[in-house]
């Protein structure tokens, strides 16, 4: 049988003794040298060392990425979602509503005050970008002024028009139980925290609004959109500043003031639609623009419209308070002689103005 | 683990022999399988193995003398010594055809025909050994017993 001779002949094939001794000593040495070294642990090894500092580095991406993402969004949130309720209509609001009486028309207002019985509420002026005003957020609104003016009480002769849209944050009326107040001062500024317009009662707090939403990293474009500001450079001089508003949406601001000439107490409203630089190389451009800018004015009823080079409008309404009298062109224009604008520069000039 | 001198001798003593013998079928050239046998031993040491009896070592030598074969083969190419014959175990006359035959047959074959013959290896057992598959195995014995048969003109192979 094949296996049978196969076994046979395999069976005397055997290792030799010497290699079988060989081996043993091999064996031994091999063993004595791996007693020799060191236990056979962890070892730190270059691999490891890569694979480290590749996730530190991915670790620290994904930190800076998300870190990145959450600044942002956050200030996404402040810039859209909580813009005109916190910080627009907020501290800056309440600070300034704590200058009211030695800034706006409140403190002269009353002393002026021939008219103050027969208004007691001023009405907001979101109701006139709601209003005739064709939905435009300003709040003098222009021709329509007599219905829609911030002091809309004053000059459109009767507060039973303006009570049907009272904002939230209008003055609360005392309740029955409560000590009736002094009735109000149609000339007192009217506070307005809504989510469509920031009130300052100062044109320095609206610088100051500014400012501090540079120094909380509000944005530069929100700030140099407004570097170049169109304010009044020549006003009478009883002209008491009465408000500001500013439409953080749509970049367009107003403001009011109150002044008496012969005798008749005027609301003078000016809102400015002015284009708005969106980065610093724009905001240079128009600088360089306005150097040679041409400034047009038109009247029309009882406004004054100042067209400052091709876009920048800004309307001038004139309301008698307290007169349903109508103020003809010529009184008009001899009102608004004593009045002027002009840009100026948010970081410099302005700045240094006191109203 | 360490080996005492003594149970190396036992385990040279007792697997010496069937490391020997696949590396001797396998290669046919006797420094070649004393390189490989050396080698068998030296990775016991190194590895430390642990078995689980008797069989599971036996089948880790053979598999790791396969192995080695395998490798030694590929680094040196084919060096068959034809001339290297097997120590003669008995009249020279009785095992020329069988030598020649083996001689003839691959090394594959070769192996399967130890594990199967000598070693009493099933072919499933073998392709684990091996690390072929037992259809493998299977086939490659059924074509060495056909090439032995032939080469030995007649030799009635019981397989």
């Amino acid at each position: 049988m094949f296996e049978d001779r196969y076994r046979k002949y395999h069976q005397k094939i055997r290792p030799s003794d010497a290699l079988n001794r060989e081996t043993l000593a091999l064996m031994q040495e091999a063993q004595d040298h791996r007693a020799s070294e060191p236990e056979r642990g962890f070892r730190w090894r270059p691999a490891y060392t890569v694979a480290l500092a590749g996730a530190a580095a991915a670790l620290l991406a994904l930190s800076l990425t998300a870190g990145f993402w959450f600044s942002r969004g956050a200030q996404y949130i402040e810039e859209s979602g909580d813009l005109d309720t916190v910080v627009s209509g907020g501290s800056a609001d309440r600070e300034n509503a704590a200058d009211v009486p030695e800034t706006s028309g409140g403190a002269t207002g009353a002393e002026d005050g021939a008219t103050s019985e027969e208004q007691p509420e001023a009405a907001p002026p979101e109701e006139e970008g709601n209003g005739e005003s064709g939905g435009e957020e300003a709040p003098s609104g222009g021709s329509d002024s007599d219905e829609t003016a911030p002091s809309g009480g004053d000059s459109g002769g009767s507060a039973e028009s303006d009570p049907e849209t009272p904002t939230d944050s209008e003055p609360e009326k005392p309740s029955a139980g409560e000590e009736p107040e002094e009735p109000a001062d149609p000339r007192d500024p009217v506070i307005i925290n809504d989510d469509e317009t920031r009130t300052y009662t100062t044109i320095r707090a609206f610088l100051d609004d500014l400012k501090n939403k540079k120094t909380e990293g509000y944005g530069t474009h929100y700030y140099t959109a407004r570097e170049l500001i169109i304010v009044p450079s020549l006003l009478p001089d009883n002209a008491r500043f009465r408000h500001f508003y500013l439409y953080p949406q749509t970049g367009r601001y107003a403001y009011s003031y109150l002044f008496t000439a012969e005798g008749v107490d005027y609301l003078l409203d000016i809102k400015v639609d002015a284009s708005s630089a969106s980065t610093l190389k724009e905001l240079n451009q128009q600088k360089e623009a306005i150097q040679e800018e041409k400034v047009l004015t038109k009247f029309s009823g009882n406004q004054m419209m100042v067209l400052f080079g091709t876009s920048d409008l800004v309307t001038v309404s004139l309301t008698a308070v307290g007169s349903d009298q109508e103020l003809t062109r010529e009184q008009v224009s001899a009102l608004l002689e004593q009045f002027a604008l002009e840009r100026c520069s948010l970081t410099n000039t302005i700045v240094d103005l006191t109203y | 683990m360490a080996y005492s001198e003594e149970q190396m001798r036992r385990i040279i003593a007792e697997y010496g022999p069937s490391v020997w013998r696949l590396a001797m079928a396998w290669l046919h050239n006797t420094a070649d399988a004393e390189d490989i046998y050396q080698e068998v031993f030296l990775k016991l040491i190194r590895a430390k193995p642990t078995f689980e009896n008797d069989a599971h070592q036996k089948a880790w030598f053979l598999q790791v003398t396969a192995n080695c074969c395998k490798d030694h083969l590929k680094k040196a190419g084919r060096r068959h010594a034809a001339e290297e014959q097997p120590p003669a175990a008995e009249p020279a006359g009785e095992n020329d055809a069988l030598e020649a035959a083996l001689d003839a047959l691959p090394d594959r074959y070769r192996t399967i025909i130890h594990l199967y013959y000598f070693e009493g290896y099933q072919t499933g057992e073998i392709a684990g050994i091996l690390k072929m598959k037992p259809s493998t195995v299977r086939s490659g014995l059924k074509r060495a017993r056909k090439r032995l048969k032939d080469f030995m003109e007649g030799e009635v192979l019981d397989v």
